[in-house]
């Protein structure tokens, strides 16, 4: 008998809520859904779920989300978190990265992005518990763990990536030598099309995590006015 | 009365205007002061010498009254006849035929004059080292030289002097003056007879005559000693007027036999006695009932306004003695002239009255004379004391106190002024200093670049709540801009959850009609969603973007290759995009990006206003440290008026068909601004010849 995975959604927003709801009934998938912090967490301790997708400003609460990440962490150290939330900041971002969350996704998200979002997330972590050999790919000294959504430059692993730009630097790492457009890059990464800034400022992330452990580090080309490109 | 700033101190006597008050006051006040204390000075010294003076008159008077043998010598005279007057002198005169030097004694002249008044001279003698020194003025405007008539000189215009000699001899000479100012001395008998040239040696007589504009001047010196002891002197002067006519005499007409003049009118007892109660600088005379000098004792010492020692330029010391003249004049009148003032007092002395007087004395400034009558117990009036004084002292001390308060007074208002002009330059300064910190909080674009006012915020005067002011309205201003600036991203913030809302309730809504015709519908509800959250991403991260320029690190890189390549890719898109300019080799430290969105702001700018298939030139050159990026287009040009807010947030100059449904909120500019700034540079714009499109310039520094 298969399990069904459980994904847990904690939005106060009750419209929003239902949507995530209503969208993932066509998946095989167990939903657990909250309006607040405290039902989620007593519920929550009571039982794991495989996925946790979390509003950050839960009520009058603006780190509600945070706080009951960190709570529920405390019980579950493994526990697949994605932030989604119309908090957008950096300092946000980087917070949620460092308590752990796999993602952080910036409302609004459209319903096929959200769906292929979850799916992403769920082979992930069906990857992860598994004790078969991760799927991974190497691109010069990079190592990169499909399946347990780590990374490893030189050997030493990479940390603090958003899913966008993990996802950003598996498709140039696949590609090496080859010229990515930003509409590839978008369409690869977001599903559609965006500015050209926002690949650009995704890219330079990239490139401040991977110099933060090799100053010298030079793989990620520019092509100025087309997009970037991957060099071993 | 405006309401007080909030926060602001009260300065009370601290404000500029009570200081500024205060130093007017103060400098108003000081030379008042000191006038005001010279003058009340000047009147008590004043009051003090006139009552001093008093006393010795009526202390003398009273000596007199015990001796009036004294003062009943002389034979009686009328009252009258003018009489010759031997004045005591203290300075040698020169034999010049001048009266220069006479001004002191020129009070003391006898005139006299003929019935007719057809002749008329004055007559001043002077004693000094047993010398005897005359000075005729004759007013003559008809004087005929004795060389005229070589028969007689008798008959040209003369001197008579006549004197008795120690043997009772008479002597008479004949003084002729020549117009060279030489005097020819001639000796003749009583009768005027026989004329011949005089024997006596020349330190007995010298003379000398001189034309003036009012007639003649002459001027001779004898010893006394060819006199006797009463020294009688007999001076006539002889008028012709024309060639032949009769000569004019008019003598000096003594009471002495013959018509001579006894000089020596003083009594040496009364000397003796005047001399024993003299004291101090004072001259003291004794007249008789008919006004004749029995005794004289002291002088007058005369000095005036240009014996001042002034260690200033010729020029000051003119103004300076010119304005104390016009303050003296105004503190210490004098009442009159000495030839009518003395006479006055004399006569009224004689009728009984003590009187007391101040005038100015030629060449001097002042004298101050008391007349005291003497009077016997029987209320007769025996005579006249007459004590003079001079009150250049009193006057010399009261001068140079006007002369300290004057200096004073100037050295004072010019510190005054010095420390005013220090004052109101140190106040324009600050005022400046304030006005360039004040400047430097706002950017040329009005943006409030620090509400922090480092310049006079701790000053207590005005200036210091003009900064406070300043600040408060500045930290308001700052405030205000960012309530503004972050207005995008709080209605970003606050308007996405609903747009996810609809956003997921759309999806959901798609996958239920996902055969039904009214699915256009849910698409265009789609695309009109996914324009909305553009417009918010735009305007978030305009809003956001000089916060996020500071985290971006900058990095070396080749400008020349970044726009080579990206103008190659570019023209694969529009082949009428066209690069002129190297492929490698001018640095920058920059984020490529960054600039990269900076190109692409502009470009899209280029396509939307270039005229159709008109080539957009972007081109890169280096002068000495700087790089400069054009971009050109063939199209309309820019006006002043749309340049004025080219580079401001929100500011757009595309027609309507060309602003699209979500691409142009007139931030693209603003972008390219803020990126050239942020990395040291600046955008500007220019209008290509004739009108015909336009050129943006970025400037930004090399990196050597």
């Amino acid at each position: 008998m298969n399990h069904q995975p459980c994904i847990a959604i904690v939005e106060d927003d009750k419209d929003q809520r239902q949507n995530y709801v209503r969208a993932l009934e066509c998946m095989p998938v167990q939903v657990l859904a909250f309006a607040d912090k405290h039902s989620a967490l007593q519920a929550l301790t009571q039982q794991r779920p495989d996925l946790l997708i979390l509003d950050i400003i839960l009520g009058q609460e603006y780190d509600g989300g945070f706080n009951l990440y960190s709570q529920l962490n405390r019980q579950y150290p493994d526990l697949p978190v994605l932030f989604l939330t119309e908090r957008v900041g950096e300092i946000d971002q980087v917070s949620g990265l460092r308590m752990g969350a796999w993602d952080y996704q910036p409302k609004p998200i459209t319903i096929d992005y959200f769906i292929a979002k979850i799916e992403s997330l769920l082979r992930l972590t069906r990857n992860s518990n598994s004790s078969q050999e991760s799927n991974q790919i190497t691109c010069g000294q990079l190592l990169i763990d499909l399946d347990r959504r780590h990374l490893f430059w030189q050997q030493q692993p990479l940390s603090e990536f958003t899913m966008t730009e993990f996802t950003m630097l598996e498709y140039l790492a696949r590609r090496p030598g080859q010229v990515l457009t930003y509409q590839q890059l978008g369409q690869a990464t977001f599903g559609g099309c965006v500015e050209n800034n926002t690949i650009s400022t995704h890219i330079s992330n990239i490139k401040r995590k991977f110099k933060a452990l090799d100053g010298d580090f030079n793989n990620i080309i520019s092509e100025y006015g087309q997009g970037y490109r991957w060099r071993n | 009365m405006g309401k007080a700033i909030a926060g602001v101190t009260k300065l009370g006597l601290f404000k500029l205007r009570y200081q500024l008050l205060a130093i007017g006051l103060v400098l108003l006040s000081l030379p008042y002061l000191g006038y005001r204390f010279i003058e009340a000075t000047s009147d008590l010294l004043q009051q003090s010498q006139s009552l001093a003076q008093k006393q010795v008159a009526r202390s003398l008077a009273n000596l007199f009254v015990q001796r009036p043998e004294l003062l009943l010598q002389l034979p009686e005279l009328s009252k009258q006849q003018p009489m010759l007057f031997v004045q005591r002198i203290n300075h040698t005169k020169t034999i010049d035929g001048s009266a220069n030097d006479w001004q002191d004694e020129m009070a003391q002249a006898s005139e006299f004059r003929s019935p007719n008044d057809q002749v008329h001279y004055t007559v001043t003698l002077g004693k000094i080292d047993q010398q005897l020194i005359g000075k005729i003025q004759v007013y003559d405007q008809h004087w005929l030289s004795p060389d005229t008539f070589s028969s007689s000189r008798l008959q040209s215009d003369h001197l008579r002097l006549s004197y008795i000699d120690r043997q009772q001899q008479e002597h008479h000479l004949l003084l002729f003056g020549k117009p060279n100012g030489s005097v020819q001395i001639h000796q003749t008998n009583s009768q005027g007879s026989d004329i011949s040239p005089h024997q006596l040696n020349q330190f007995d007589l010298q003379a000398n005559m001189q034309l003036n504009g009012e007639g003649y001047m002459l001027e001779w010196q004898m010893p006394l000693a060819l006199m006797g002891e009463r020294q009688l002197l007999r001076l006539a002067i002889v008028d012709t007027d024309e060639a032949g006519g009769t000569p004019k005499v008019l003598s000096t007409q003594g009471p002495e036999t013959a018509g001579y003049t006894a000089l020596n009118t003083l009594s040496n007892q009364a000397m003796a006695l005047l001399a024993g109660q003299q004291e101090g600088p004072l001259s003291v005379t004794l007249y008789d009932q008919q006004l004749n000098r029995l005794a004289h004792t002291g002088h007058v010492p005369s000095q005036g306004f240009d014996t001042w020692n002034w260690q200033f330029s010729d020029l000051w010391q003119q103004v300076a003695t010119s304005l104390l003249k016009q303050i003296m004049s105004s503190t210490n009148p004098v009442q009159g002239e000495a030839n009518l003032s003395r006479p006055r007092l004399l006569n009224l002395a004689l009728a009984g009255i003590t009187i007391q007087d101040r005038w100015a004395q030629p060449n001097s400034q002042g004298i101050q004379a008391t007349a005291m009558p003497i009077i016997n117990d029987q209320q007769e009036i025996l005579g006249v004391v007459l004590v003079e004084q001079g009150i250049d002292q009193l006057l010399q001390l009261q001068r140079q106190a006007i002369e300290k308060v004057v200096v004073i007074s100037l050295v004072s208002i010019s510190f005054i002024l010095l420390s005013l002009f220090l004052l109101f330059w140190r106040l324009a300064q600050r005022i400046r200093t304030l006005g360039k910190h004040t400047h430097a909080l706002v950017d040329e674009y009005g943006r409030v670049q620090s509400a922090s006012l480092k310049y006079a915020t701790h000053s207590q005067d005005e200036l210091g709540d003009l900064a406070r002011g300043i600040a408060q309205v500045m930290t308001r201003l700052q405030s205000h801009q960012h309530f503004l600036s972050n207005i995008p991203r709080t209605l970003s913030h606050e308007i996405k959850n609903p747009l996810n809302t609809i956003s997921t309730s759309l999806g959901n809504l798609s996958t239920e009609l996902a055969e039904s015709p009214s699915r256009e519908y849910l698409n265009a509800a789609q695309r009109g969603l996914y324009k909305i959250e553009g417009i918010l991403n735009k305007l978030a991260s305009a809003a956001s973007l000089e916060q996020a320029l500071q985290q971006e690190p900058k990095e070396r890189i080749d400008l020349a290759h970044l726009i080579d390549c990206y103008c190659a890719y570019q023209t694969q898109v529009d082949p009428l995009v066209q690069y002129q300019g190297p492929s490698q080799g001018i640095y920058l430290s920059a984020v490529d990006y960054r600039l990269e969105q900076a190109l692409d702001k502009l470009l899209d700018n280029a396509r939307d206003f270039r005229i159709n298939n008109t080539p957009i030139i972007v081109g890169l050159h280096q002068q000495g440290t700087w790089a400069t990026v054009t971009i050109s287009n063939q199209g309309p040009s820019i006006c002043a008026k749309q340049a004025q807010h080219l580079f401001h947030s929100m500011t757009s100059q595309r027609p309507e068909a060309k602003q699209g449904g979500a691409g142009h909120f007139g931030l693209g500019l603003f972008v390219v601004r803020t990126i050239c700034e942020h990395h040291g540079g600046k955008v500007s714009w220019q209008n290509l010849p004739d009108e015909q499109g336009v050129v943006f310039s970025m400037r930004l520094p090399v990196q050597i």
